[in-house]
């Protein structure tokens, strides 16, 4: 992956000056990071699907089963 | 009470267990036995951060004068074990394998040893693992079975002292493949509960929403057995699931005569020819046993379920350590600093993408088990790599790792030239543990790869 590809996702998600990271990171992490970004945002989620990880509250039956 | 020499050798809990509760052996022979097999080994394979024998030792003598008064606590009563070193245990130190707080002492005990100490179970110490239970940072901690192999992790001294017969069981957790992939590569048994079955308070999180708590044992009767003591609700753990644990000891013996198991058509391939003969001969005996063996296509979202795990582990990893990382990232090791730098990096809505995915994902994989009880594939690829710095593949856990379902290994055979053990992975719909532990324990009446154990050297 090329450094201008790193800068623009950093320059993207503007997370790398807004935390002032204390070190680059890795360009083969980095490439593997983004790849995983796109493949995540290529996959069609349903409109209903949460991330119910957040519900909140303890889970009970039938609750936990979206608890991941 | 009898002065007979304890065979801590080949000993299973279950078996220690009927010792003292018929009094043959006493809570305190049993500790000592298991304190002076450490003394004598662990020099070799270095699977204990701290050994707490005078604290053993003293809890070992109250549990013999409760035992002569009558007082019998349960299975548990008197049983030695470890625990990984990330569960907090009061006035000891608990470093989860890193140099961020190595004088961290925790005031209170994580709520399963609270429930182990409850039932009578005796902690020997702590165990090593990977640097805050990561791929990175393995700790120096030798496979029993080949010192030159690692044990895996990132619960390395859990799998490598319970091998070595230093315990009776230990404590690990999983975020990833850190339970099931020590144990296989260790020949051992464990379980994987559902998320939420057993108590995550008081345990240094890696990823709250993927961590599992569970036990490294010998036996499938050994998991159960343990598994009764530390499972059910605690308002303390907010995932915590709000209902008894079933008596699982109970349902060893529950018919398995035609139950169904998946057997995935891709994905878990194994990657050596001592693993794949191993599971064919494993999938005979299933067989045998009257499971009926099915093969199964594994939902279309695999990839970016494996993905979107990666970027929740990493994401919540660096929230928890936000503070310490950005204030002293020097004292991370370089692996878990990329994933910490990573997890800042990810964009709020992609974390959110991620946990909607694993929502997809789960809800996919649940539609497998309308046809089968079970998904039965080899617990990793190879068995243990050579060296100690690559802990091996988790691969073949995650999957059940990310949506939470109960998985189990049990041992199935060797590699025979590097002699290592070899397992196979059970994994069920939530809260069948009491099935998955029924054919484990049922395929270990036909086998007995269980009972094999390494042979060390013992030191001057």
């Amino acid at each position: 992956m090329k450094q201008s590809h790193i800068a623009a996702f950093e320059k993207d998600v503007l997370a790398a000056s807004l935390y002032r990271l204390p070190l680059a990171v890795d360009e083969e992490e980095a490439r593997k990071f983004v790849l995983a970004i796109q493949l995540l945002r290529s996959c069609r989620v349903p409109e209903e699907a949460e991330p119910t990880l957040l519900k909140g509250g303890v889970a009970r039956r039938g609750q936990h089963e979206s608890a991941g | 009470m009898d002065n007979m020499k304890v065979p801590v050798e080949t000993l299973t809990l279950t078996q220690a267990s009927a010792l003292i509760r018929t009094k043959a052996v006493s809570p305190v022979e049993l500790t000592a036995a298991y304190l002076e097999r450490i003394e004598l080994l662990d020099g070799q394979v270095k699977a204990w951060v701290c050994v707490v024998a005078e604290q053993a030792l003293a809890t070992a003598r109250r549990l013999e004068d409760a035992l002569m008064r009558g007082e019998y606590l349960g299975p548990l009563h008197g049983i030695p074990y470890g625990a990984k070193d990330l569960f907090y245990t009061a006035g000891l130190p608990t470093t989860a394998g890193s140099q961020v707080r190595p004088d961290f002492v925790p005031k209170d005990n994580a709520t399963v040893i609270e429930r182990l100490e409850a039932a009578g179970a005796v902690l020997l110490g702590k165990t090593t693992m990977t640097e805050y239970a990561f791929r990175g940072g393995a700790p120096a901690t030798r496979n029993p079975w080949n010192l030159n192999h690692t044990p895996g992790g990132s619960s390395s001294g859990s799998a490598a002292g319970l091998a070595a017969s230093m315990a009776l069981f230990t404590l690990g957790t999983q975020t990833l493949g850190s339970l099931l992939r020590p144990a296989a590569y260790n020949g051992l048994t464990c379980l994987k509960a559902t998320y939420g079955r057993i108590s995550r308070h008081g345990v240094i999180p890696a990823s709250w929403s993927l961590d599992h708590v569970g036990a490294l044992t010998r036996t499938a009767e050994d998991s159960a057995l343990v598994l009764e003591a530390m499972a059910g609700y605690d308002q303390q753990d907010p995932t915590s699931l709000n209902e008894p644990a079933p008596r699982y000891v109970a349902r060893l013996s529950q018919p398995l005569k035609g139950r169904v198991a998946g057997v995935p058509t891709s994905f878990f391939e194994p990657q050596e020819e001592a693993v794949a003969q191993a599971q064919q001969a494993a999938l005979g005996v299933l067989q045998d046993l009257g499971l009926q063996l099915v093969p199964v296509d594994l939902p279309a979202c695999l990839p970016e379920s494996l993905a979107a795990h990666v970027l929740v582990m990493q994401a919540e990893a660096a929230a928890y350590h936000q503070e310490r990382f950005l204030a002293a990232p020097g004292k991370f090791g370089p692996h878990l600093r990329q994933q910490l730098a990573l997890g800042c990096l990810t964009p709020a809505v992609d974390y959110l993408r991620a946990q909607r995915i694993r929502h997809v994902f789960k809800a996919e994989f649940m539609k497998l088990f309308a046809e089968v009880d079970v998904i039965v594939t080899p617990t990793t690829p190879t068995v243990a790599p050579a060296g100690l710095a690559n802990t091996g593949d988790p691969a073949f856990n995650g999957p059940f790792t990310n949506i939470g379902l109960p998985a189990m290994t049990v041992p199935i055979g060797f590699e025979t030239k590097a002699n290592l053990p070899i397992g196979m992975q059970l994994a069920s719909a939530p809260e069948a543990e009491d099935l998955l532990l029924a054919i484990g324990h049922q395929y270990q009446l036909a086998t007995d790869w269980h009972a094999r154990r390494p042979r060390l050297a013992k030191q001057a």
